[in-house]
């Protein structure tokens, strides 16, 4: 998941000047793991408009032109390559102590002044890939799959676009290769945009943000930190810093038009709302939204899409967005019929099973519920009225429908991990607040439909004081331990014994369900760091021994240094063939469900087999081989070992 | 030496043919004749052996006379064959363990779907299950148990050894597991992991940081510090990621480390209630943790092996190396 510094900035105060990589490794510590911090703007460091003033050719190479290029206050002499370079072009200019991509491909190196066939070249002007500008394209398009390349810390690789032309010019063969990659590859022409020369390309294209990639296995029991809203609460707590909590400023009327609303399955749907938004114009989305969609990760579409998805990417509910027009009569929340069709959005059909949530009207399907929306009722230029939906389905029934139909969606990711009702309710006053924004005619036609059945009790948990210093194994005071549970929303009553806890509504849908949850989040918090290591007391009784492991050890010293056999290890598997060339049957063998490849079909009854190819593999490096196995065996005995 | 030998002790020898005499005699006369027949023969016997010893001494000698023996020449020796050098760390880290006090278990590789999931508090449709692609064996389910797998984690082990012999238990247990994936350079569809389950009165974190240190610091032959960070395991809580400190630039930061100053290691925490349960483990009574490690891993991290592949392809040009 890619989170941006400027979004999170919304939800809590920062200072200015925060330090990107050092918010990474506390939220790693702390919270969960950031793979990669991309810091947009040093990624233009040292990179500037130029304006080409003069263009001559290269003394002593073909190839290469010499450029008089304006960088603002001086003119500097940069010799390139690029077939389309013209005199009055604007260009991008890498100076020396840039970093850039050598022809848009493998890592980025650092630019230094040179000479080339003995002329002087002061930087470089670039094509779009080598600053990483197609990067940022594919980066915006691809759906939170793309990753950036990382911009290596590794300083000491000092190497020169023009300087490798020259090395690889010294052999013909790789001067043509060069020259052709240069020349398919066209420096990037600026001219449209007629920036004074000496703009940073950082403010050409408004790149002052700072992305956190954070690894999504180590967020998987966290349904709460799927947005910038959760990630900003933990930040908050981490760095003592101050938590502006989200409060939309929108009007919902009190009556109005309402969303005909039927739940059949409860079980699977604990919360459904709706709203109708009419007087939309569906059009392109403001650039401030397409920015920051773009810098996490998502596509753009048209703005109701794109609102839906800023409310997934903002506070971690997936939201659907219905064209109002084609939804028959009212909403229904049931079950599929076997066999029932739906065209989702990616244009393909779909045949649902019966355990399978559908949103349907009165006719139809209009929606796989959680996964993925039907192409029937999709926003689309013409629409003018739309049904919102904000709603909570089981984690349980979304993944397995998403795993039966093969289809994970961002929306999937999110509604597995069980999310928040609560939220349900926020996301959609949210949602209307951006549309309204967005279309500022927009018009709400009447009050949410909310229905459903979840537990509002908050959920209470006993602390034992002892038992939490007992299993983190340092001192903490009562006084911290009710500091930092405070501070990530729990609410603490301090008791003889230690705390009764209440768990927010966003943390007690799977994360914090008993006691040792709690330590978990006073141990994290107060530090991993802070726990010092401590040996336990050792028994004075010995372990019991391992007889058999223990003889095998002693065997293969035997067999390697006493008997000069090699040891080797072979998969437990073979296929068919293998067993059957040592002319033994299929009969005992345990037979793989799904298997790799043809060769490993079997679990091994004997290791005679393998050995044999082994044997067979190696003759062609050795005239005396002596090999040996120390591995299990597998025999079906038509049980199942219960217990050993 | 031979011929006379035969002349007197052999199957018609003259001293051979006295003793068949005997039982022609009285009783009286076959003890006193007996005995000294018997002290006769043993004594020329003995003679006998002596002197032919002595003789071929005397001509050995006397042939090395004639010819030249140079007594510097090596002998002939034996090539040393090679023990895979995953038995070879995974013999030193049992080693260390018991020293510590840790006994060595094993568990089956076909494992029960409830041991390797439900057990371990993974159920049906949780999350965690998208991590373990499982080999199924082609098996009939049992209404409890589930289907056959092939072990994805060495972790059921924990729960076997739990039901056997209770607590307090210091247990770890190496072995081989299966992971249903394509294989690269980095990934196999079989390696080694080693499980470590301790379980007492009084264990906490810092206990864990404590002897991951010591096995560390004993393993590599050089101080190792052990960094915790939060990671999630269903059969743990709190649930850890154990980085240790790089060792070739010692936390400092450099290639290996991915400049970071730690490597990544493996995953633990406090054993979770539910699975202290299932082993029958009252977690009123008793607390404690458990780790799994790639023993794979770790043989290829300490002989900077660059492909995993190798440790099963039986190439014995690889093999020899160790």
């Amino acid at each position: 998941m890619l989170v941006s510094l400027n979004w999170l900035k919304d939800f809590v105060e920062l200072p200015k000047n925060v330090d990107g990589k050092s918010l990474a490794h506390d939220l790693t510590l702390k919270t969960a793991e950031v793979d990669n911090v991309i810091d947009e703007g040093k990624i233009y460091e040292k990179m500037v408009v130029g304006h080409v003033l003069e263009l001559h050719k290269h003394p002593h190479a073909d190839k290469f032109k010499i450029a008089k290029v304006s960088i603002g206050k001086e003119t500097v002499q940069i010799v390139c390559g690029g077939e389309n370079l013209k005199e009055g072009m604007y260009v991008a200019v890498s100076l020396p102590g840039a970093k850039v991509k050598w022809h848009g491909e493998g890592e980025y190196v650092t630019l230094e002044e040179t000479k080339i066939r003995g002329e002087k070249s002061y930087g470089m002007i670039c094509a779009g890939n080598e600053i990483g500008i197609e990067d940022m394209r594919a980066h915006g398009e691809a759906t939170g799959r793309a990753r950036r390349e990382r911009v290596p810390r590794d300083r000491s690789l000092q190497i020169n676009r023009a300087q490798r032309d020259e090395q690889s010019g010294s052999a013909s063969c790789e001067t043509k290769r060069a020259y052709q990659t240069t020349s398919a590859r066209d420096i990037m022409d600026l001219s449209s945009i007629k920036q004074a020369p000496g703009t940073p390309l950082q403010s050409l294209f408004g790149k002052n943000d700072i992305i956190f990639e954070f690894d999504n296995k180590s967020l998987t029991h966290r349904p709460d930190l799927w947005g910038h809203y959760g990630i900003a609460r933990e930040i908050a707590a981490i760095t003592k810093s101050k938590f502006k909590p989200i409060s939309p400023k929108v009007k919902i009327p009190s009556t109005g038009e309402k969303i005909g609303l039927k739940i059949e399955a409860e079980d699977l749907c604990p919360r459904y709302c709706g709203l109708i938004i009419n007087n939309i114009k569906v059009e392109e989305s403001p650039d401030w939204l397409k920015t920051r969609l773009k810098a996490t990760g998502h596509g753009t579409h048209n703005n109701i899409v794109d609102v839906t998805n800023y409310i997934l990417a903002e506070l971690g509910q997936p939201m659907h967005a219905f064209d109002k027009s084609y939804i028959k009569k009212g909403i229904v929340v049931r079950r599929a019929k076997k066999g029932e069709k739906i065209t989702s959005l990616d244009n393909k059909e779909r045949i649902l099973s019966e355990e399978m949530l559908v949103i349907a009207d009165h006719e139809k399907p209009v929606a796989i519920a959680g996964v993925m929306g039907g192409e029937n009722s999709e926003i689309n230029k013409n629409t003018t009225s739309i049904i919102l939906e904000s709603a909570n389905f089981s984690a349980s029934s979304v993944r397995r429908a998403s795993t039966k139909l093969g289809l994970r969606t961002e929306s999937v990711q999110r509604f597995e991990k069980a999310l928040d009702p609560n939220l349900a309710e926020l996301a959609i006053k949210r949602a209307a607040e951006l549309i309204l924004k967005i279309c500022p005619k927009a018009v709400i036609a009447g009050p949410i439909t909310d229905k459903g059945k979840f537990n509002k009790k908050p959920l209470k948990i006993n602390l034992n004081y002892k038992t939490i210093i007992s299993k983190i194994g340092v001192e903490i005071s009562k006084k911290e331990i009710m500091e930092i549970l405070k501070s990530l929303e729990f609410k603490v009553l301090q008791k003889a014994q230690g705390f009764t806890v209440e768990i927010p509504s966003f943390r007690a849908t799977k994360d914090v369900l008993f006691e040792d949850d709690l330590i978990e989040e006073i141990a994290r918090m107060f530090g991993y760091e802070k726990i010092p290591p401590s040996l336990p007391t050792l028994p004075t009784k010995l372990p019991m021994e391992n007889t058999e492991r223990f003889k095998k050890h002693r065997a293969r010293e035997f067999m390697s240094y006493g008997l000069g056999f090699d040891e080797i290890y072979n998969y437990s598997f073979y296929g068919k063939k293998d067993f059957e060339k040592c002319l033994m049957t299929e009969k005992s063998h345990l037979k793989l469900l799904n298997s790799l490849s043809e060769e490993q079909t079997h679990l091994a009854t004997s290791l005679i087999p393998n050995l044999l190819k082994n044997l067979e593999s190696n003759t062609k490096y050795f005239d005396e081989i002596r090999l040996y196995e120390i591995g299990r065996t597998y025999k079906d005995t038509g049980t199942l070992i219960l217990k050993i | 030496m031979q011929n006379l030998e035969t002349e007197i002790l052999g199957r018609k020898g003259k001293l051979t043919l006295i003793l068949r005499g005997i039982k022609d005699l009285s009783d009286e006369e076959k003890r006193t004749v007996g005995q000294l027949s018997n002290k006769v023969k043993t004594s020329l016997e003995k003679e006998f052996e002596h002197k032919i010893k002595e003789l071929e001494n005397t001509s050995i000698e006397k042939e090395l006379g004639k010819t030249f023996f140079d007594t510097t020449i090596p002998g002939k020796t034996r090539q040393l064959g090679h023990i895979h050098p995953l038995s070879q760390v995974q013999e030193e880290v049992e080693r260390i363990f018991s020293q510590m006090g840790f006994a060595v278990m094993d568990g089956p590789e076909v494992e029960s779907e409830y041991y390797n999931f439900e057990g371990l508090n993974i159920p049906k449709d949780h999350p965690a299950r998208d991590m373990q692609d499982t080999f199924f064996i082609q098996s009939k389910e049992d209404q409890s148990h589930g289907k056959l797998v092939l072990r994805t984690h060495t972790s059921p082990a924990q729960i076997r050894t739990m039901e056997k012999y209770g607590a307090p238990l210091r247990i770890i247990v190496p072995g081989r597991v299966f992971r249903y994936e394509a294989t690269d350079a980095s990934h196999d569809a079989t390696f080694y992991q080693v499980e470590g389950l301790l379980i007492d009165k009084d264990i906490s974190l810092s206990h864990l940081k404590g002897v991951m240190a010591q096995f560390l610091t004993r393993l590599f032959g050089q101080p190792v510090k052990v960094r915790f960070r939060p990671g999630y395991f269903p059969f743990v809580e709190p649930g850890l990621e154990v980085d240790f400190s790089c060792l070739l630039c010692e936390g400092k930061g450099c290639r290996v480390c991915k400049h970071s100053g730690w490597m990544e290691f493996m995953g633990a925490g406090m054993v979770h209630e539910n699975v202290l349960k299932a082993g029958g483990i009252n977690p009123k009574e008793y607390q404690g943790w458990a780790f799994g490690f790639g023993l794979t891993r770790l043989v290829m991290m300490r002989y900077k092996i660059d492909d995993i592949r190798l440790l099963t392809n039986s190439d014995l040009r690889f093999i020899k190396q160790f």
